[in-house]
């Protein structure tokens, strides 16, 4: 029996787009193994579905693409969750494929949506998901776990004082280099603080350092192990990689030249970056295929920051799996997690409304 | 008209005590043998039948002086429901009648056969009589509409079975796992489920679920599209009963954990039992693979039978899964399992020969299954003992375990096997087995044993006091102690002076039973 796997994406988040490339290529590795329902969420929040949303060039022309007949959505029924499109038709849901970006989807929002549902999914659930989104709480448990990290201070609009310069300041909760400042002399402080406040209600202050590599490497969990992929390095052409180089400059990461495998580093610095990266892995918890990306600085390795839901599953990191191989075995841990879920008690009988006799003003 | 609506109330009105009736049928799984059983061994004249007679006369006579029978019956009635009501609003614990589909069906033929039975009594002159027989006769109108039912609940059943089949059949990359056997399938396949659930989506059963409306209740309700695995139980207390589960099901690994002459009573002879439970080898492809216990003598008769690949488990040293060096502690057991040469050592807190086996079958399927050796290792640790089933408990200053709910021979004396082997002070806390062919006789024999497998023995309660005694009097074994109730047996090895000895409970005999015996 084919199964049926629901792959969302979209979304209201400034990845949106990015979400939309990443979902088109895990479809198509999919397409020969599972029967796919591509989810497609629009910055509204409406929810499509339709084989169109499968093939890159439907999204040239959105008009024509977000048909009032395509909307869709999701419905629990007895043991099964279905896709209902309409009035009459339906389509079972096994397993959905969470591949958004950014705010509202990789931040823990989505999973808590699929929670609900109680439908099993890959990747992170809630609150690892939520924790790696948020800049300010990952390095707060950075500090907890004593996983290296560079130092930082919080500002927002009560407490706004710099502790360091140069520095560069990010909004707590947006990906992708949106809002960042940096910030070299004192007269410019108050200016680009205030509009890194914009962005969002706390942002994290961090030392601004110019000369880096960053390397990047995907963890994920395969029965039971923690596994490594092999580490990449991100070229920049600017000392801050913007939102333009990271995704804009190239909208595939396969064969661009601005990312090295097989990097000339030292093994000592590589077990360094991978012990890292399992512990960051096994203390948050996380579930599925994530990346993290690393500041290298003179030899001395630090975590930046943590994608649970990197950009095209980030498989282009694991040499020896295919794009397919990988999702398989990301689906299967989901799987996994889901079962475990399920045999623990989450609900008891209770005849608290039987024996109910308050009023309806007030329960003591 | 005023006939049905006649017939609607007086319906509404037999409600109100036939629950409990439905709810004894439905406690007798619908089986007319059993329901026969029910209504032989009660006296038929009982004193509320007597009192539900009387009651009713005094309308009965009002309507005898009355000439329309109808309108003062329904009247009568709408008082009698009132009444009958609030009286059973006062007795604040209900019945609690499952409703399940089949109980609105039985409802329905119910009301169908009251309706007629009213219309046949208003056309004979002593309708008053008749009505007051269908008012007192509320078990024989349930077992009455039972039988009528009976053909259409089992089509219904064949339909859900069917549907069950056709889910199975689509989902053909499922794996399938059966487990036949005597005794131990339940554990085995909790066991099994444990060990494999880190590794597939597995499904089992509940509870003891394990014939054919069983399996199919789980298929239809549980069975998701996304499971990898099924673990399914596969009970029988007929001959021909594991043939239906086995085309039914399919399954292509099947574990027989042991067989012995439980349901002697159904199967007649021994030959039947061991013919059933070794059939599923007959019906396992050539690809499939059987598991067998082949320190069961009667499994390794059979050895030969069937085409399948086949997988033994055992102390015996032909066996594929060769255990050693079973040994107990208190707080559990360790064992070792050869496998192609190689050894690995498990430790569990569940104890026993029997949990043994079952783990040790669980292992060769996981195993086989690619779960490897040093995971199975680590799942075997974290099996948790079922409550009250040689459940070891550390008390502080010494170890209970608590085999409250076991109460056969066989389980007895492998209880006393662990205490055997546990190289401490150990006390037996025992009322004694009930139920057995001739208790007095039995349990005097069950003391037989004691010697040297235990230091002290306590009885408690009165209910087979003398023959344990006696036993053991024969024995010549005097550390023994009488006490009135569980309670004080465990405040007296609250009480009790020196460290580190091991209490084994064998069996607890519920209050009401000690009481309605003696």
């Amino acid at each position: 029996m084919i199964k049926n796997i629901a792959v969302m994406f979209g979304g209201r988040s400034c990845e949106h787009e990015i979400s939309i490339l990443s979902a088109i290529q895990v479809m198509s590795a999919l397409e020969d193994r599972y029967h796919i329902i591509p989810l497609y969420l629009t910055k509204q929040g409406e929810m499509y579905s339709s084989d169109l949303f499968k093939e890159i060039e439907s999204y040239q022309d959105m008009k024509e693409l977000l048909k009032k007949k395509d909307l869709v959505s999701l419905k629990r029924e007895g043991a099964e969750v279905y896709c209902v499109k309409g009035k009459f038709h339906k389509e079972i849901i096994d397993f959905v494929l969470p591949i958004m970006h950014g705010t509202n989807g990789e931040d823990g929002a989505i999973q808590g949506y699929l929670e609900i549902f109680n439908l099993p999914y890959a990747g992170s659930s809630v609150l690892p998901a939520a924790l790696a989104q948020s800049k300010i709480t990952s390095k707060i448990l950075f500090e907890h776990y004593q996983i290296p990290t560079l130092n930082f201070h919080v500002i927002d609009d009560e407490n706004r004082e710099y502790e360091f310069l140069p520095c560069i300041i990010k909004p707590d909760h947006l990906g992708s280099s949106i809002g960042i400042q940096i910030v070299k002399e004192k007269e410019e402080w108050d200016a680009k603080s205030q509009e890194a406040l914009l962005f969002d209600d706390r942002c994290l202050v961090e030392p601004y350092i110019d000369e880096f590599r960053e390397i990047n490497c995907s963890v994920m969990k395969c029965k039971g192990e923690i596994l490594c992929s092999h580490l990449e390095e991100v070229q920049r052409s600017d000392s801050i990689l913007s939102f333009k180089d990271k995704y804009e400059s190239s909208s595939s990461k396969k064969g661009n030249g601005s990312h090295l495998l097989d990097l000339d580093l030292s093994e000592e610095i590589k077990e360094t970056i991978y012990n890292i990266a399992k512990k960051v892995y096994a203390s948050f918890q996380f579930q599925g295929v994530i990346r993290i990306d690393f500041m290298l600085i003179e030899n001395e390795v630090y975590v930046n920051e943590i994608n649970t839901i990197p950009g095209s599953y980030a498989f282009y990191l694991w040499k020896e799996k295919t794009m397919c191989t990988l999702l398989e075995e990301a689906i299967k841990e989901g799987v996994l997690l889901y079962q475990r879920k399920m045999g623990q008690i989450t609900s008891f009988q209770s005849d608290v409304l039987f024996h109910f006799q308050g009023t309806k003003k007030g329960i003591k | 008209m005023m006939f049905l609506l006649m017939s609607i109330f007086f319906f509404m009105y037999r409600c109100l005590s036939l629950n409990t009736e439905i709810k004894i049928l439905q406690l007798n799984h619908y089986q007319t043998s059993r329901q026969i059983d029910y209504l032989m061994k009660r006296k038929y004249f009982t004193i509320d039948k007597w009192i539900r007679m009387i009651i009713h006369v005094p309308f009965a006579l009002l309507i005898l002086v009355h000439n329309n029978v109808v309108d003062l019956f329904i009247l009568m009635l709408i008082v009698y429901i009132y009444v009958g009501y609030k009286f059973l609003q006062s007795q604040k614990h209900g019945t609690n009648l499952k409703i399940t589909r089949r109980i609105e069906r039985l409802y329905l033929v119910l009301f169908i056969l009251y309706t007629f039975l009213l219309y046949l009594g208003m056309q004979s002159e002593y309708f008053i009589i008749w009505s007051l027989i269908l008012m007192s006769i509320n078990k024989e109108m349930v077992f009455l509409a039972n039988i009528f039912i009976t053909p259409l609940e089992k089509g219904i059943q064949k339909y859900y079975i069917e549907q069950a089949k056709k889910i199975l059949r689509n989902n053909s990359q499922l794996l399938k796992v059966g487990i036949v056997g005597s005794y131990g399938k339940t554990s085995t396949k909790n066991i099994l489920y444990h060990l494999l659930k880190e590794n597939y989506l597995c499904l089992k059963s509940q509870n003891s679920y394990n014939n054919m409306m069983g399996n199919t209740i789980t298929i239809r309700k549980e069975l998701k599209r996304l499971h990898d695995l099924f673990i399914c139980e596969m009970g029988s207390d007929h001959v021909g009963e594991i043939e239906r589960l086995m085309k039914f099901i399919e399954p292509q690994y099947v574990i027989i954990t042991s067989i012995g002459n439980q349901h002697l009573n159904t199967f007649h002879t021994q030959e039947n039992i061991i013919y059933e439970k070794t059939s599923p080898l007959l019906f396992l492809r050539k690809e499939d693979t059987a598991f067998l216990n082949i320190d069961n003598a009667y499994i390794q008769e059979n050895l030969h039978k069937g085409v399948c690949k086949k997988i033994t488990f055992g102390e015996n040293e032909k066996a594929d899964f060769h255990i050693k060096d079973i040994e107990y502690h208190e707080q559990g057991s360790s064992f070792s399992i050869v496998y192609h040469g190689n050894t690995t050592t498990f430790h569990t807190s569940l104890l026993g020969y029997y949990n043994i086996m079952n783990i040790a079958g669980g292992i060769c399927v996981a195993h086989t299954l690619e779960v490897p050796m040093s995971i199975l290792q680590r799942l075997v640790a974290s099996i948790t003992p079922i409550e009250h089933r040689l459940q070891s408990i550390a008390k502080g200053h010494y170890t209970l375990i608590d085999n409250a709910y076991n109460s056969n021979v066989k389980s007895f004396k492998n209880s006393l096997q662990i205490l055997e082997k546990i190289q401490k002070y150990t006390i037996l806390v025992t009322p004694g087995l009930i139920d057995l062919k001739n208790d007095a006789e039995e349990n005097e024999k069950l003391m037989e044993d004691i010697p040297g497998k235990c230091d002290e023995v306590i009885i408690v309660g009165y209910l087979n006091r003398d023959a344990l005694v006696k036993g053991l009097k024969k024995q010549k074994f005097s550390n023994y102690k009488c006490l009135d109730t569980m309670e004080e047996a465990l405040v007296y090895l609250e009480k009790k002076a020196f460290y580190d000895f091991v209490a084994l409970i064998e069996n607890d005999i519920d209050k009401t039973w000690m009481n309605m015996k003696n």
